[in-house]
């Protein structure tokens, strides 16, 4: 058993391709075949049909002939004389010798029929005589025949009555007609071996025709082809006799080699069909599937396994078909919210939340990376740091939200005086304050300490409590250092101390440290 | 007359019994005469002894074979002197037939015979076709 997991798109999208591919083969197969059955089983039924309208023509033919054949014995004054004397005083000679004579006359003197029997009957249909030949009968009217003869009354008794029976010997004809004109004596029975005539069937249909009895013994058979072809198709009709039974096989051989070639055309050109059109299909199918959905899904991984490394810039491509297409956008959309709140959160973690400056963390981490680009490039790098002076006074005097507010205040002129992207400013602690300033040496440091005190002075933040002044003052302490003079704990240190000295020479100063480079 | 024209006119005759070949020609009665079928006109010969039976087709048509007992007389030689010399009473029954519904003579017979004051007249209107068609005796 396969595991879902483990099943790719492409692979079942192929497994499934080919499947459909098979399926329709098998099918096409299948339904040749049936279309090549349903053509030759219709071409037997025609033919059948064929065979069996020339085997009743020349039924009916043969009705004729037998029919002129008995009317011209019964019309001879010899025959109707011996009759007579036979229904009169039972005398048959004269009966036997006319039913003997006509060996010779017309249709089988012309090998036309094949008359096997002659017999005279009575009105009532009692057997009188009948000639002497190779073949032995039942004595009687065959069954059939006596079923359509007896009972009959006024003008239908002069009609002819005629039927195909079966015979010990084989399927016979019989043809019954009235003897005497329109004065009906008696009748004469004239039987004929209808296999001989059959043989014109195949004239008629002009094709080879064998004729069988049900015994299956061979009793005509057509000039046959010098060889039986393979496409020829054999082609069965069974002649009923009257009463139903089955009575003659005749088997055609139907040249069927154009219905073939027709058949295997019409396969082909399906099959071709089906190949190429099912092949310009799979051929678009592939071609769609791999640039809106195979390589783009390729693509959506790559951009997820980067966006799961961390870049959450990644986006992922959103040209593919909509289901995909909804998915990209759905992740697309989920980075993008990701990567805000992570903005946020360092943000979060690099502010004090009370004066928005960076937070001491952030300055610490922000000096080390300064301090590490000043030893690659040698430039200066510049560190001030504020205090607010009596701000312990201040807190007693204005309470801590007051401080609080103080606090901004100054957090406010740091933010405007640090103007460039690189300028760091920062809340250190308490009431202390720092400031780095890349690529700046002391002199601009100085510029710089200068124009915040400048700026506290323009505030005029009013300081009730403080012993030195009125206003809101800050000493600032200021160290520089390049390359290997310093690191940055001794700047720090540095500025601390010109700072603590700021303070020592009372308040509203600025010191710049002495063991800068 | 042109032989254009000649042309025209044979086509125009041998078209129009040509596309008229399916109709039947003969009317469906004689007014006067008695229609009869194949069987009726057996059981007629039976109980009228004095029964005219008058073939009016042509004359090899009926040497092949016909209803036997009667007699050979084409239409167009059908007058009223040959008839009276067959016939001489007007109360002798006379039955007309020929080859069937695509023929005439019987039909223009029978009402030739009626005009000349014949009262017992049928006609066998299916003719030849009909009594070989029902397989009945041939006389030839």
């Amino acid at each position: 058993m396969i595991s879902v997991e483990r099943l790719s798109l492409r692979d079942a999208t192929i497994g499934i391709a080919l499947v459909s591919g098979l399926v329709a083969v098998a099918l096409l197969g299948f339904s040749a075949y049936m279309f090549k059955s349903a053509a030759f089983d219709s071409q037997q039924k025609s033919v059948a049909r064929v065979i069996e309208v020339a085997s009743l023509e020349v039924l009916s033919q043969l009705d004729q002939r037998v029919f002129a054949v008995g009317t011209s014995l019964q019309a001879r004054p010899e025959f109707r004389a011996g009759l007579e004397r036979k229904l009169a005083s039972g005398e048959d000679a004269g009966l036997l010798a006319a039913l003997h004579e006509p060996f010779v006359n017309g249709y089988v003197g012309a090998g036309q029929l094949d008359l096997v029997k002659l017999r005279a009957y009575d009105l009532d249909l009692v057997p009188l005589a009948q000639n002497a030949s190779a073949v032995e009968l039942p004595p009687g009217l065959p069954p059939v025949l006596r079923q359509r003869a007896a009972g009959r009354t006024g003008a239908d008794r002069l009609k002819a009555v005629s039927a195909l029976w079966l015979s010990p010997r084989g399927p016979l004809y019989s043809v019954l007609l009235p003897v005497g004109g329109l004065q009906v004596k008696g009748y004469l029975e004239a039987v004929v071996d209808p296999a001989y005539n059959l043989g014109a069937v195949a004239q008629m249909t002009r094709m080879p025709v064998s004729v069988f009895g049900m015994d299956g013994r061979l009793l005509h058979q057509s000039a046959a082809p010098a060889e039986t072809k393979d496409a020829d198709l054999p082609v069965t009709y069974v002649l009923p006799a009257a009463d139903g039974q089955s009575a003659f096989r005749l088997v055609g051989l139907d040249d069927v080699t154009q219905l073939r070639a027709e058949v295997w055309r019409t396969t082909a050109m399906l099959l071709a069909g089906i190949v190429l059109l099912g092949g310009l299909a799979a051929m678009a199918a592939v071609v769609f599937l791999n640039r809106f959905l195979f390589l783009p899904l390729r693509g959506m991984q790559a951009d997820m396994e980067r966006c799961a490394g961390g870049d959450l810039s990644a986006t992922v491509n959103r040209r593919m078909v909509r289901e995909f297409r909804v998915l990209a956008d759905a992740f697309n959309l989920m980075a993008q919210q990701l990567a805000a709140r992570i903005e946020e959160l360092r943000l979060l973690s690099c502010r004090d939340s009370l004066t928005s400056l960076s937070n001491r963390h952030h300055f610490d981490v922000a000096l080390a990376l300064e301090w590490a680009r000043v030893r690659r490039t040698g430039n200066w790098l510049s560190l001030l740091i504020i205090d607010i002076d009596h701000f312990k006074l201040y807190n007693d005097h204005y309470g801590h939200l007051g401080g609080d507010e103080c606090l901004r205040a100054v957090g406010r002129v740091l933010a405007g005086v640090a103007r460039r992207p690189t300028d760091i400013a920062a809340r250190y602690g308490g009431e202390e304050f720092a400031i780095l300033l890349p690529d700046t040496a002391a002199d601009g440091a100085y510029g710089i300490a200068e124009a915040i005190q400048g700026e506290m002075a323009r505030l005029r933040l009013p300081h009730a409590a403080s012993p030195t002044s009125q206003r809101v003052t800050v000493c600032i302490g200021i160290a520089s250092c390049s390359a290997a003079q310093c690191d940055s704990a001794q700047l720090v240190a540095a500025a601390d101390e010109a700072l603590y000295r700021a303070k020592h020479r009372g308040r509203n100063r600025i010191a710049v440290a002495e063991n800068e480079g | 007359m042109s032989p254009r024209v000649l042309l025209v006119l044979m086509a125009w005759l041998w078209l129009v019994p040509a596309a008229a070949s399916d109709r039947p020609l003969a009317p469906a009665s004689v007014p006067g005469s008695q229609l009869v079928s194949a069987e009726q006109a057996i059981d007629l010969i039976g109980a009228q002894p004095n029964l005219l039976v008058i073939d009016s087709r042509r004359r090899e048509e009926f040497d092949k074979g016909h209803v036997e007992g009667a007699i050979n007389l084409l239409d167009t030689e059908l007058t009223r002197q040959v008839l009276l010399k067959l016939a001489p009473s007007p109360d002798r029954p006379l039955l007309f037939y020929c080859n069937g519904e695509r023929c005439l003579r019987s039909s223009n017979s029978a009402r030739q015979a009626l005009s000349w004051g014949y009262r017992k007249v049928y006609w066998f209107r299916g003719g030849w076709q009909e009594w070989i068609d029902k397989h009945l005796p041939v006389a030839r």
